[in-house]
């Protein structure tokens, strides 16, 4: 008797046991995948395709560095379209050849805002970071400072008088080699 | 394995700092009297329907966004976009209901047992407290996706809350954040739902169960002590099994309903313009139905009084019933209220539900909502909800130009009892319109309110009739046509009658009755609608006025009466599944 009594007590916890693991299975495996649903998904989505920033006459050759906002006609974020969203800023120079570059205003370091070195001449600091004090040449190549890299280059073309850029918020993480194509 | 001795050295070590024996001793080996039972389950399951309702609540809080331009927008996201999402908020909303049905159950099986009676007072209040939480989260829960039935029935409440007397104006102010209903109104409701009542629920909820745990259980009043003790177990294992055994069956019963109906609908974001019959959860039904038979003072006094009466019976049901007697016939009274009460809830409930399914005008107006909230969650899948959110989905409606235009300029002429031209409506140019017309064509469906009058209803055969059919569908440019059949149908128009009054070269005016070549296309109602009077169609007899639209608004209204023609072509959604 005490033995069958034990076995059926035996039975009832491993029953309970089993109850409770699947009640937490069945249930675990779409909360998870619905927790980790925006792993790998693009939630923010700004479009591709050039944009209109300015005109070509506002940057000279070697002349200051010019800034300009980013605005894009439409971004999807999550559920919104946004439309004229400011995505962030691009900072124009033009060589004494004529050639456009136009940098991220985005710092490769760690996303702080570059900014312009007021004080600076020619090839010396033109640009900075204020938040680690990394500093870039007119070139946007890196001088010093813990940024990895020079500044990033946005794809640039210019057409009919107007400037194009080609926004990216991914930008800092593209790399150096990737720039140069 | 790990040794007997090892095992005690670690319960030791562990003992020490927590104390935990004491704790596991009162959960677990407690002796139940008269031993387990699947009556004792009801508690233990309420339990698990609250953890589960946290756990997807956290879940759906991740993705939503409590203001009116956002609330729809990101519920619709949850629903249609995010893995599973339609799934996790269906068990959410059927996890209220199951809690709904639980605590009556648990509220019962406590009545039956007396378990309310000294020296449990206390804690049946506390329960009493428990169940005035669970409506307060339902309520506030229901308003959230901002969705038409969500807005209008929370309207609802709040306009009762408004008709206390004295203060009901501040009252209302403050349950909806300021003067009207907006983000402030949602900000609040969210907040409620999601802080403050859960932290008021586990305040309470531990009481509960603390003085469940002190108390016992109460054991069947009709067993003799002797009996009870004899048959007494302990919680660990009888009673966790059968604990188990029922919440894996509620457990199954929530996914079930969630998996097979596909979740729970979403409606057309709230829409303050729209004409929408609002209905709320169905455990509000029955209050809902009893303010159907009164009006004028006796709606406040029934919508504000009865669920505080209710409310208070409840509350003090352990001070009505003190007799010492503790069997079931010696409390009769109090047992038949309860009974009452319950049959009362039911009975409400379902002449609430079945007065909506006998009412054809009703069942319409949800089909028309139900069509709306297919097109807004389309629209919000394929484009994302613009800024504005809400309602403002709708503009991205390709057809969206057109149905403004229409609305303002064609719609009185062409919908409705006061119209003045032949109805327009969905099916316009489909098979079954063109048949009907060929019946009758001087019904008031078609020519019957103009002064267009001498077609002869088609009498031909029903072969050639459908040949004839397809052929005058196959001119409006429709891309499902039979051409065998149209082809036939198109001899069958010039061998009979039809060709004596209407040419089809387009070129021809017409004299007896319109060109009918290119009838129906978009060609011919961009000319039509730019130029009604072309001697090609009626010509003088013609009464349908120029509106002076531009060709682009002209195209915007052709392409929308195109769209009637494939009603059946309306919204499948992409949810996941």
């Amino acid at each position: 008797m005490s033995e069958t009594k034990m076995t059926r007590r035996g039975a009832m916890k491993v029953i309970s046991g089993l109850l409770g693991l699947g009640v937490a299975a069945i249930s675990g495996v779409p909360f998870l995948r619905f927790l980790l649903f925006p792993v790998g998904v693009k939630t923010v989505d700004s479009g591709k395709g050039f944009v209109d920033i300015a005109a070509s006459t506002m940057v000279s050759r070697n002349a200051k560095p010019v800034y300009t906002e980013i605005i894009v006609p439409r971004v999807r974020d999550a559920w919104n379209t946004k439309t004229n969203v400011l995505l962030g800023g691009t900072w124009l120079v033009r060589n004494n050849r004529g050639a456009l570059s136009a940098f991220s205003s985005v710092c490769p370091h760690l996303g702080c805002s570059i900014q312009r070195n007021k004080e600076s001449v020619n090839d010396s600091v033109t640009f900075f970071c204020p938040c680690h004090s990394s500093a870039f040449s007119r070139n946007g190549e890196r001088l010093s400072g813990p940024s990895p890299r020079g500044l990033d280059l946005l794809p640039v073309i210019e057409k009919n008088g107007r400037i194009l850029v080609q926004w990216s918020n991914t930008v800092s993480s593209v790399n150096e080699n990737d720039q140069a194509s | 394995m790990i040794s007997q001795e090892k095992k005690q050295k670690i319960s030791d070590w562990w003992e020490l700092r927590t104390g935990y024996r004491q704790l596991h001793a009162l959960f677990f080996h407690e002796p139940i009297l008269g031993g387990s039972s699947y009556a004792y389950v009801f508690g233990h399951v309420l339990l698990f329907v609250v953890i589960f309702q946290a756990m997807t609540g956290i879940l759906l809080a991740l993705f939503y966004s409590p203001s009116t331009s956002a609330a729809w927008a990101s519920v619709a996201y949850i629903q249609d976009k995010v893995t599973l999402g339609w799934f996790i908020r269906g068990l959410h909303s059927n996890g209220a209901s199951a809690a709904m049905i639980v605590v009556a159950m648990h509220m019962v099986q406590t009545a039956i047992y007396g378990a309310y009676r000294k020296p449990r007072e206390v804690n049946w209040m506390l329960g009493v407290i428990l169940l005035v939480l669970i409506l307060a989260f339902a309520q506030t829960g229901y308003l959230l996706p901002w969705d038409q039935t969500g807005y209008w029935s929370t309207g609802i409440v709040i306009g009762l809350i408004e008709s206390v007397p004295l203060f009901g104006d501040s009252l209302k102010e403050a349950v909806q954040g300021g003067n009207t209903y907006g983000n402030l109104t949602l900000t609040r409701f969210f907040a409620i739902h999601v802080l403050i009542l859960p932290v008021l629920f586990v305040a309470v909820l531990l009481g509960h169960i603390a003085l469940t745990r002190k108390h016992r259980t109460t054991p069947p009043s009709w067993k003799s002590p002797e009996k009870l003790a004899r048959l007494a177990e302990p919680f660990w294992p009888s009673q966790v099994f059968k604990n188990m055994v029922a919440i894996a069956f509620t457990f199954i019963l929530i996914v079930a309903a969630t998996w097979m109906k596909h979740g729970i609908e979403l409606y057309a974001p709230a829409d303050p313009a729209s004409f929408f019959d609002a209905r709320p959860e169905w455990y509000f039904r029955p209050l809902f139905q009893v303010l159907k038979y009164v009006d004028g003072i006796w709606e406040v006094i029934v919508s504000l009084l009865l669920p505080l009466a209710v409310i208070a019976i409840l509350f003090a049901t352990p001070f009505l019933d003190h007799n010492v007697e503790k069997s079931l016939r010696a409390r009769w009274k109090i047992l038949t209220v309860f009974m009452m009460g319950l049959v009362a809830f039911v009975g409400l409930l379902v002449v609430s539900f079945y007065d909506d399914r006998v009412n054809e005008s009703f069942q319409r107006r949800m089909q028309i909502a139900e069509k709306q909230a297919d097109d807004a969650r389309k629209f919000a899948y394929t484009y994302g909800v613009p800024d504005a959110g809400g309602v403002s989905v709708f503009t991205l409606d390709p057809l969206y130009e057109g149905k403004q235009i229409w609305r303002k300029h064609c719609k009185s002429c062409h919908v409705g009892t006061e119209r003045q031209g032949p109805e327009i409506i969905m099916g316009y140019n489909s098979r079954a319109w063109i048949r009907d017309f060929l019946l009758r064509p001087n019904h008031d469906r078609f020519f019957g309110l103009t002064s267009i009058k001498g077609m002869d209803p088609v009498e031909m055969n029903e072969h050639s009739l459908e040949s004839v059919i397809e052929f005058i569908y196959r001119e409006t440019g429709a891309h499902d046509v039979n051409d065998k059949l149209a082809t036939m149908g198109e001899r069958y128009f010039d061998d009979e009658n039809c060709s004596n009054c209407h040419s089809r070269d387009w070129e021809t005016e017409g004299e007896e009755g319109p060109n009918l070549g290119k009838r129906g296309s978009v060609e011919m109602l961009i000319e039509f609608i730019m130029n009604p009077s072309h001697p090609r169609w009626f010509g003088e007899k013609n009464e349908m006025p120029t509106n002076d639209l531009s060709l682009k608004e002209t195209k915007a209204v052709v392409h929308y009466l195109m769209s009637l023609q494939h009603p059946e072509d309306s919204f499948h959604h992409h949810g996941d599944r």
